[in-house]
């Protein structure tokens, strides 16, 4: 009875479930839409009005340009981040835990893959949207220059997509929804103060230092600010390895937990 | 294997966790278009066998052919044709009903935008018209689960799993669903159910196996297993209101608790009972597939 199907055929319709999980989570997250945009667009603005524009003025140039200027594209690397990290930790939780979303979407034709796959990028597509938001408020600002800044959504997915598959991996491990405190407060905020984002990486003794050189966000807030100042040097392009190296290692890990998680 | 009849074969299927063997080597096949139940306690391996039918769980042992075809190889195409219903709730509580049902048919690769009519069609059957902008928290239980289930013939499936399609619903509530599973069987779709509800069972099972502790008991049409195991009717009496020698009265019967129940082909039989004083007579009723897990397990369903 079994039809044969076209190996062509098996995998357009492999990509249409994972169109699918994708847009269940787009359709989500529309539906309380403005509830769900104002963090993206008032975190950056009060930052910038509370930390760039409050400090500058007592800070004068930090690495050569204005604080505020130097704050924007550390910004543009937080913001994706952050909404990856709340998305694949507390929000997978609740749908793996007291929602059972992912049960009934592995009843469907949906495999485990297809859908932890639609699950991230739908992650990624919303960081990539938050860290465009940012350099729409910055821009507002006057805060960037460079028409590179067109490449931010770009560095702001992958960031999503890493940051989605590490909360993935925590919340595979997770028994109970406070433990998320030890990943969010002792791993996702030291990132969020120390890898170059708020200030300068060579204000750390090297020892922190060399361990901020491993997290991905420090590698992130490097590529965020250098099409932010249009300034391009070689060691970007160990940057992006470094961010794809940190996809590949993840995502398998991800994948291997989760489903020992969901599925019994 | 005779393909245009059975859509399911199970052969020495085994899930173990651990070293608990949770399903340990069962045979079965379903037939194209009969409503087949599985019936045990709880922990008797019901769940654990149908997640194997749809390749949500691995199996660890043994043959399974869905509809020909191996569900740890090809999960996709053989959920394809398949509708499940899960024991749990898994509605998704931030959409509405109409959403739920768009979304649902958006895995089977269905775009249900544009297709309004059909999905009325779908409310209306499943007694849920006019429901569907409703969120799915005012939705009473016994909806909600009509709605899981009609989640699951989005795509029109050849057969339908549920897993305790009832549990927890009340009677009213029971009888629809009930009422919804026929309609279904009338329009030729195959039905797969487990249940610890004895009388679900035999109102809408053609056949179907008990399970208890990972094995399969027995098997066969629910009349047939009555049949075979125990005589016509079951007088069920309170223990405390019966004189010592009631074991010795000549009947066939099995205590649990404190409750006996005698067992025999017509009612005159039950006269030999020795009541004590004062005592009107116990309650006479048709054997039926509780009393067929009583007298192979010893214990009744739902105490698992």
């Amino acid at each position: 009875m079994a039809e044969p199907t076209s190996p062509q055929t098996i995998h357009v319709r492999s990509a249409v479930r994972v169109l699918a999980v994708w847009k269940r989570f787009r359709r989500v997250y529309f539906k309380y839409l403005l509830a769900n945009i104002m963090p993206p667009i008032l975190e950056p603005l009060f930052f910038i009005l509370g930390l760039g524009v409050g400090l500058s003025a007592y800070l004068g140039l930090v690495d050569g340009v204005d604080y505020a200027v130097f704050l924007a594209p550390g910004m543009m690397a937080i913001s994706p981040m952050w909404s990856a990290s709340f998305e694949a930790t507390y929000g997978t939780y609740l749908r793996m835990e007291f929602e059972h979303i992912y049960d009934a979407i592995l009843a469907s034709p949906v495999s485990f893959g297809e859908m932890l796959l639609g699950e991230v990028l739908w992650s990624s597509t919303k960081a990539a949207a938050f860290s465009l938001v940012v350099v729409g408020v910055t821009s507002a600002f006057g805060l960037v220059h460079s028409w590179w800044v067109l490449m931010v959504p770009f560095v702001g997915f992958i960031t999503g997509t890493i940051y989605a598959l590490m909360g993935i991996i925590v919340t595979s491990k997770v028994r109970e929804i406070s433990n998320f405190n030890f990943y969010i407060t002792g791993v996702l905020t030291p990132q969020f103060y120390f890898c170059g984002a708020v200030f300068p990486l060579e204000q750390l003794p090297p020892l922190l230092r060399s361990i901020c050189y491993v997290m991905p966000l420090t590698h992130v807030v490097e590529l965020m600010r250098s099409f932010c100042q249009a300034d391009f040097h070689e060691g970007l392009l160990l940057n992006a390895a470094v961010c794809l190296l940190w996809v590949a290692v993840l995502w398998p890990l991800a994948h291997r937990l989760l489903k020992k998680r969901i599925v019994i | 294997m005779n393909s245009k009849q059975e859509v399911v074969v199970a052969r020495g299927l085994t899930k173990s966790f651990g070293n608990v063997k949770a399903v340990d080597g069962i045979d079965f096949e379903v037939r194209e278009g009969e409503c087949f139940g599985i019936l045990g306690p709880n922990g008797a391996g019901k769940t654990s066998t149908m997640r194997m039918l749809y390749d949500f769980s691995p199996r660890d042992g043994g043959e399974l052919k869905v509809f020909g075809m191996d569900p740890a190889r090809l999960g996709n195409q053989v959920r394809q044709l398949l509708g499940v219903v899960q024991q749990q709730d898994n509605l998704d509580q931030e959409l509405t009903v109409r959403e739920n049902l768009e979304v649902y048919a958006g895995y089977y690769g269905i775009d249900f935008h544009g297709l309004g009519g059909r999905l009325d069609e779908l409310l209306e059957f499943m007694e849920l018209e006019g429901r569907g902008g409703s969120q799915i928290r005012e939705l009473s239980g016994g909806m909600q689960r009509r709605l899981t289930i009609l989640r699951a013939l989005v795509h029109n499936p050849r057969m339908v799993i549920l897993d305790e399609p009832s549990t927890g619903l009340d009677p009213q509530a029971r009888h629809q669903i009930w009422a919804v599973l026929r309609k279904l069987m009338s329009g030729g779709v195959t039905v797969v159910l487990t249940t610890h509800y004895m009388d679900e069972a035999e109102r809408l099972c053609d056949r179907l196996v008990i399970m208890d502790k990972g094995h399969i008991l027995h098997e066969g049409a629910p009349r047939e297993l009555i049949a075979r195991h125990l005589k016509r009717l079951v007088l069920e009496a309170d223990l405390r209101d019966l004189q010592e020698s009631w074991t010795t009265c000549g009947l066939e019967y099995e205590s649990y608790g404190d409750r006996v129940f005698f067992n025999a082909e017509s009612e005159d039989a039950f006269s030999v009972v020795p009541y004590r004083e004062n005592v009107v007579m116990g309650v006479l009723r048709p054997a039926g597939l509780e009393d067929v897990f009583l007298k192979l397990t010893g214990r009744r369903l739902e105490d698992g």
